[in-house]
């Protein structure tokens, strides 16, 4: 764990507009800046503005305002393309819902984002099945989503996000589609790897017991930071 | 009958002229003579406009010789034969032809029909004219020697014959100086052209006037 | 590069079962399109060497004189040295047998003739005492020489010359000065004529022999005849028009020679087949749309299922490029194996379908692929759908990867969140990112457009086509949501099943609506081909009834007719349909000469397009000052019907009356003429003056051979005019023919007695396997018409999985959600296809009134057999495409997404 600044945020703002009223503001001036190395929790309520956060940090959505520099790039500049590389090589996104190509193995899908980077072939092998054994899941690379329990999904979804090893991994409630005991296994694989990887972490969720594993707690309330 | 289909100013023409006629003398009222042509599409004027058939074209010569009084009524049918002569004639008995103009045939003889059976038809329509006291032009005809010799002139004997027999104008041929020529005549080479029909007209017109002459209708020259 | 078309192939075997329906589902209409296309071009050549057999002929010469030699130059300028020529000259004459002489029509020829088709020779020795419609006849394969130098040279003579004249085969006939033998019985003759009748009996002989018979003297009256027979894929058309014109440039007036192809062998004939190549355009173009739709359908349903992925390969760092590559690289690999597999299936498949359609396609008919139909498959199945897909595509350009995080249905399964954005979205009101998608129309549109005009041979009628379907696409868009309004308020029920069924039916407003244009126009695409065929077809084909006579009979006299009646009966034959005919004139219409109207419209401004065609008309003779028919008739002939303005009068006209008598026109004449209804005309019949005002219009079929009249007035106008008729006698048996003929000639000598034979029959028969053709492209687009409503509606249903799915979690049963689906989908079906066919009613109403002469006409049994197969189409595929769903376990459904 280092002082460099890794993520800082600063007054960013998100409305949506809404049909006959005034825009409903998600996100208002909200600013934070996370250290290389931290794991960091964000919790609140269900529409706190959680998943809105985390999709402005992930770059999957662009704020009506602010600032978000990610390895002092800022997001906000980059266009559709820039982007779309940038969170290839730096962002790691792991869903609720896990979001694997369905027509994919487990190996496949894990391989997909070093493909689309166009790593070499050979090191793209060598990533992949050091991933699948860090994940535990050599056994079971051939195998179709649909062949995969969930737990065993979320698992391919944390080694395709980790498997680039990018600056920040997002996590979208990692746990929260799978049962308690899958999902404390699947919580012990993810904070296990990101600390021994020395990875930077962000968390949105609502289960306390995942946000109390996290070096930092933030709350969103009615769209702030607390 | 014919009248109401005549514009007014005829209308008016030919009351006033029949006020006239019956003031001046009884025997004057049928002051016009009347000739029917009755023939097929030769005497319709097949592929060309009725005024430029020869019937219509007779009645400018007609007055050029001082026959102004003379209607003309074109009775040609095209694709006629000589079997529908005698019914034909009927019909037109109501208007009281002074002359008939026969010019029936042509189609029996393309069609290869009996030249007896023709001639029975024309001599029977000769007769009915004769008993309403028409004086007759009887138009011979001629038909293409393809017809073979032995036909032909079996066809073309029909009408002297006849004209022997009954007391009638007799006109040989009535494409006399147009058939075969291919200038006079139409593309399908039987129906006489415009030029045609002038030629045939100019051989009818001598015929015409001694029919006139023999109805003592003498020329009236209006000056 | 390699991975992405690794990675698309990879997706594309993984979801087998996908692509190999989709393959499949795109190449059953790229090979409907071939097929079509196939059909279409081998009809037309069917046709054309048929027509040419008629004619013997590419392009027949005809004069009344030898061609002299400036006319032989234009000849062999005109039609260049490649050409084959055949010679004949044909005249009549009185022939004579054992002493009997008789009308004969001589025909001289040489060797070369016929060009196309082939004499049939009766070979049994004892032809006299054969059944004539003996079918055995053989060709013999070496006719007996004409040009022999024998001292009597050789005939053929036709059965009926040798029934007349009594001869048989060795006996001698005179032909002017000539002995000829009778070596040979000519059962068939292709026509080599352009009339249907035959006045008399044919005889052939060489046309070296004709000199020798003396008839050829001054004053014969003979047509000369040459036929020509141009090298492959020369422009008969082209070239007719060209000789026409050099004819007619030679002389001042009337051309003194007419030229004929084959498409003039019959004017009706021609007419018919113009009809018929409009139509086969028209399903050419119908399939075209539907194969169009179809294939929009199915990439919409693809892209829709591709999207998650996309979605997330973008949230994976994948550039937009790479996205849009990969499905465009599927896109064409899917769009190359339906093209692979269509072409395969149309080259192995097509010809057999002959063998296997028998009956149901023309005998002797051979499937041909034109290399330009298969070129277009290709380019349909490739680039065309690519073209076709582009507005699908643009939804691409609004994913993004954000749609993760908010839960994906969001995006895909419940369009009322996030509408999926329907290829008609666009249609009722379109701004911002929507002018993207209108954009993304317009090359589908022009290649729609190209195609369109390519396949009418037309700029004009393409356009038209384009713009009429583009237009009935507004109007059902527009007619869907106004019925959005009534389910609304219709959704206020307490029927559960209705409620939920109306329900979602107007809130996915748009998926609603696309589904609803969809089908509607699906059903107006199947419903106006049938109606237009039912026009055309009716026009084509011989009316059910109305029997061809086997005689006509011209020229009876009034006083004949009863005694022709009679005579007719005591030999067990009827005298039918005897019309009365008055031959006359038209003096004037409107007070205006009939012939300088003429003359004045056609230098109009409205007709200035057609005065080529006027030319044309002219100069074969159409306007030579000719003396018309006249007829009346108590009521009208089966075979004709009032199409404009009311009945004539029933009350005979009164000479007294100062009113015009009534008139009826045949439709066609007064179009010719430029008659309308209201017109006074000015007739002279047998030099009495008679006016007439138009009071209806009548269409006539002329194939139904039965005697009609372009003019028939009122009755009691005509009653006295001097008058002929015209009868028919029923079709008899063969053998009943002659002896029939011959007593009516012996009894009735100026009674014409034309046999219709031959050459009608030919003609019938061609008309006949239009009707079959006709039929056969119909259903041929019928059928693919419902394949692609098939797709339609699954992937329509498609889009409601996940509320099917929500229904099961919320306790609804199995047999409640099929309820709610067959509730759904049935009126979606049973409307939109209501609409489709009552718009279809109008356009193809329009489309007969614009293209086809206004044939129309409406069969309530079809179009009621549509609704109804949409409608079931409709409920039935939704529910096999839910099935599965339904049936699953609502927790495999959430785990899987």
């Amino acid at each position: 764990m280092t002082n460099i600044p890794i993520l800082s945020v600063s007054r960013l703002e998100k409305s949506y507009p809404q049909a006959g009223t005034a825009p409903l503001k998600v996100i208002s001036n909200t600013g934070f800046t996370i250290f290389s190395g931290e794991t960091i929790a964000i919790t609140g309520q269900s529409g706190s503005g959680k998943s809105t956060l985390m999709a402005l940090l992930a770059g999957l959505d662009t704020p009506d305002s602010g600032t978000i520099l990610l390895k002092e790039q800022n997001l906000n500049r980059m266009n559709q393309d820039q982007l779309a590389r940038f969170r290839a090589k730096q962002i790691g996104v792991i869903f609720q819902q896990f979001h694997l190509m369905p027509h994919l193995t487990a190996m496949e899908n894990i391989m997909l984002p070093l493909e689309i980077l166009k790593y070499h072939p050979k090191k793209i092998h060598t990533r992949t099945r050091r991933v699948l054994e860090q994940v535990g899941l050599t056994r079971r690379r051939d195998h179709l989503p649909a062949q995969l329990s969930g737990g065993e999904c979320q698992r391919v979804a944390i080694a395709r996000a980790l498997v680039v090893k990018p600056a920040l991994l997002l996590a979208d409630e990692p746990t929260g589609n799978l049962d308690n005991n899958t999902g404390e296994q699947v919580a012990d694989l993810l904070f296990d790897l990101v600390t021994s990887s020395g990875m930077t972490l962000i968390v949105v969720t609502h289960n306390m017991d995942l946000a109390h594993r996290c070096q930092r707690c933030l709350e969103l309330k009615k769209g702030k930071l607390q | 009958m014919p009248l109401k289909s005549l514009s007014l100013q005829r209308y008016v023409g030919a009351l006033l002229l029949l006020l006239f006629a019956m003031t001046i003398s009884p025997s004057l009222l049928k002051a016009e003579t009347t000739i029917v042509f009755l023939g097929d599409s030769l005497t319709a004027g097949y592929g060309v406009d009725s005024r430029e058939a020869f019937p219509s074209l007779l009645a400018p010569l007609l007055s050029a010789r001082g026959y102004n009084d003379v209607k003309l009524i074109n009775a040609g049918i095209s694709g006629s034969t000589t079997a529908s002569a005698l019914s034909r004639l009927k019909w037109y008995q109501r208007v009281k032809p002074d002359i008939l103009f026969l010019a029936l045939g042509a189609n029996d003889g393309l069609r290869g029909l009996s030249t007896t059976a023709m001639a029975t038809h024309l001599e029977e329509t000769i007769k009915l004219a004769i008993s309403s006291g028409m004086t007759i032009i009887l138009a011979g005809m001629e038909i293409p020697p393809n017809y073979g010799s032995d036909y032909t002139q079996r066809f073309r004997k029909v009408f002297p014959v006849l004209a022997e027999k009954y007391p009638i104008v007799f006109m040989p041929f009535l494409l006399k100086d147009v058939a075969g020529l291919s200038k006079y005549n139409q593309v399908d080479g039987i129906h006489p052209n415009k030029k045609g029909h002038a030629i045939v007209a100019a051989n009818v017109i001598p015929y015409v006037v001694t029919a006139l002459n023999l109805i003592d209708a003498p020329p009236k020259n209006q000056n | 590069m390699n991975f992405w078309v690794g990675l698309a192939f990879k997706e594309l075997m993984r979801n087998r079962r996908f692509s190999l329906f989709f393959v499949l589902n795109l190449s059953i209409g790229l090979v409907g399109f071939i097929a079509l296309n196939a059909f279409n071009h081998s009809i037309k050549a069917h046709l054309q060497d048929n027509l040419k057999e008629i004619l013997t002929a590419d392009l027949a010469v005809y004069s009344s004189r030898p061609l002299d030699k400036i006319e032989e130059n234009i000849i062999d300028r005109v039609l260049g040295p490649q050409r084959h020529t055949a010679r004949q000259i044909t005249f009549f004459s009185m022939i004579s047998g054992k002493n009997i002489s008789r009308l004969a029509r001589i025909v001289a020829i040489d060797d070369a003739f016929p060009l196309y088709g082939r004499i049939t020779f009766d070979n049994s020795p004892d032809f006299l005492h054969k059944s004539p419609d003996n079918k055995n006849n053989s060709l013999f394969r070496n006719p007996p020489p004409l040009n022999n130098s024998n001292p009597h040279p050789g005939a053929w003579i036709s059965r009926d010359l040798a029934l007349v004249l009594n001869i048989k085969k060795g006996d001698l006939i005179g032909i002017g000065s000539r002995q000829f033998k009778a070596d040979a019985i000519v059962t068939a003759t292709p026509a080599g004529a352009v009339s249907p009748v035959e006045l008399a009996p044919v005889i052939h002989i060489g046309t070296s022999r004709l000199k020798e018979t003396g008839l050829m003297g001054f004053g014969s009256r003979t047509r000369h005849i040459s036929y020509y027979k141009l090298p492959p894929g020369t422009d008969i058309v082209q070239i007719t028009q060209t000789l026409r014109n050099e004819f007619s440039a030679l002389v001042n007036g009337e051309p003194q020679i007419d030229v004929y192809n084959s498409k003039d062998v019959n004017q009706n004939l021609g007419r018919i087949f113009g009809y018929f190549t409009g139509y086969l355009g028209l399903v050419a173009i119908v399939a075209l749309f539907l194969a169009g739709i179809g294939t929009a359908y199915l990439f919409r349903g693809y892209l829709n299922d591709r999207l998650k992925e996309m979605a997330i390969l973008m949230g994976l760092g994948a550039g937009r490029m790479q996205t849009y590559g990969l499905v465009l690289c599927q896109v064409i690999m899917l769009g190359l194996g339906a093209t692979l597999l269509s072409v395969l299936l149309s080259v192995v498949v097509l010809p057999l379908f002959p063998e296997v359609m028998k009956g149901l396609i023309p005998p002797g008919f051979k499937t041909v692929i034109p290399p330009g139909t298969l070129g277009l498959a290709v380019f349909m199945g490739t680039l065309g759908s690519l073209i076709f897909c582009l507005p699908v595509f643009v939804r691409i350009h609004d994913l993004k990867p954000v749609v993760l995080l908010q839960g994906l249905h969001t995006f895909f399964s419940i369009p009322a969140a996030a509408p999926p954005r329907s290829i008609w979205k666009w249609m009722p009101r379109f701004h911002g990112k929507q002018k993207i998608q209108l954009i993304s129309f317009i090359p589908g549109g022009l290649v729609f457009w190209g195609l369109a005009m390519a396949q009418t041979r037309s700029l004009e009628r393409g356009t038209l086509f384009l713009a009429g379907f583009f237009s009935v696409f507004g109007i059902m868009a527009l007619i869907g949501r106004g019925l959005l309004i009534l389910v609304k308020f219709f959704s206020r029920t307490h029927r559960v099943i209705a409620k939920i069924a109306l329900r979602n039916i107007f809130r996915h407003k748009h998926a609603s609506v696309s589904c609803f244009v969809t089908i509607a126009m699906g059903a107006f695409l199947i419903n106006v081909i049938p109606q237009v065929k039912n026009g055309i077809q009716d026009e084509i084909s011989r009316p059910q009834g109305l029997a061809v006579p086997g005689f006509f009979l011209f020229d009876i006299q009034p006083e004949q007719l009863s005694l022709l009646k009679t005579f007719l009966d005591n030999r067990k034959f009827k005298l039918t349909n005897a019309s009365p005919l008055v031959q006359g004139r038209i003096n004037s219409v409107n007070g205006v000469g009939f012939y300088e109207r003429i003359e004045e419209k056609k230098t109009g401004l409205l007709d200035k397009f057609k005065r080529k065609e006027k030319k044309d008309a002219r100069s074969q003779g159409e306007f030579r000052r000719r003396t018309f028919t006249f007829s009346w008739r108590k009521a009208l002939d089966a075979s004709e019907s009032m199409v404009k303005g009311k009945a004539l009068s029933n009350t005979p006209w009164n000479f007294e009356s100062d009113q015009p008598f009534e008139v009826s026109l045949e439709e066609g004449f007064a179009q010719r003429f430029h008659l309308k209804i209201g017109d006074v005309m000015e007739f002279d019949v047998q030099g009495i003056p008679l006016k007439g005002r138009v009071k209806n219009l009548r269409k006539v079929r002329w194939n139904s051979f039965q005697p009609n009249f372009f003019i028939l007035f009122q009755k009691g106008v005509l009653n006295d005019a001097p008058r002929t008729f015209l009868a028919s006698i029923p079709q008899m048996p063969e053998s009943e023919k002659m002896p029939l003929q011959n007593a009516i000639i012996q009894k009735f000598p100026n009674i014409s007695v034309l046999d219709v034979k031959h050459t009608v029959a030919q003609l019938l028969d061609i008309t006949q396997r239009l009707t079959i053709s006709i039929n056969f492209m119909a259903w041929l687009a019928i059928l693919a018409g419902l394949v692609v409503l098939f797709s339609i509606v699954r992937h329509e249903t498609q889009t409601r999985v996940w509320e099917i799915n929500l229904l099961k979690v919320l306790g609804a049963g199995f047999s409640d959600v099929r309820r709610i689906i067959l509730f759904e989908f049935g009126l979606l079906g049973t409307t939109a296809a209501l609409f489709g066919i009552v718009l279809s009613l109008g356009v193809s109403y329009g489309i007969s009134w614009f293209f086809f002469g206004r044939l129309w006409v409406f069969h309530f049994g079809y179009s009621l057999f549509s609704l109804g197969a949409i409608s079931l189409i409709s409920m039935a595929t939704a529910l096999v495409a839910t099935g599965r769903v339904i049936h699953q376990k609502p927790v495999a459904l959430l785990k899987s997404l």
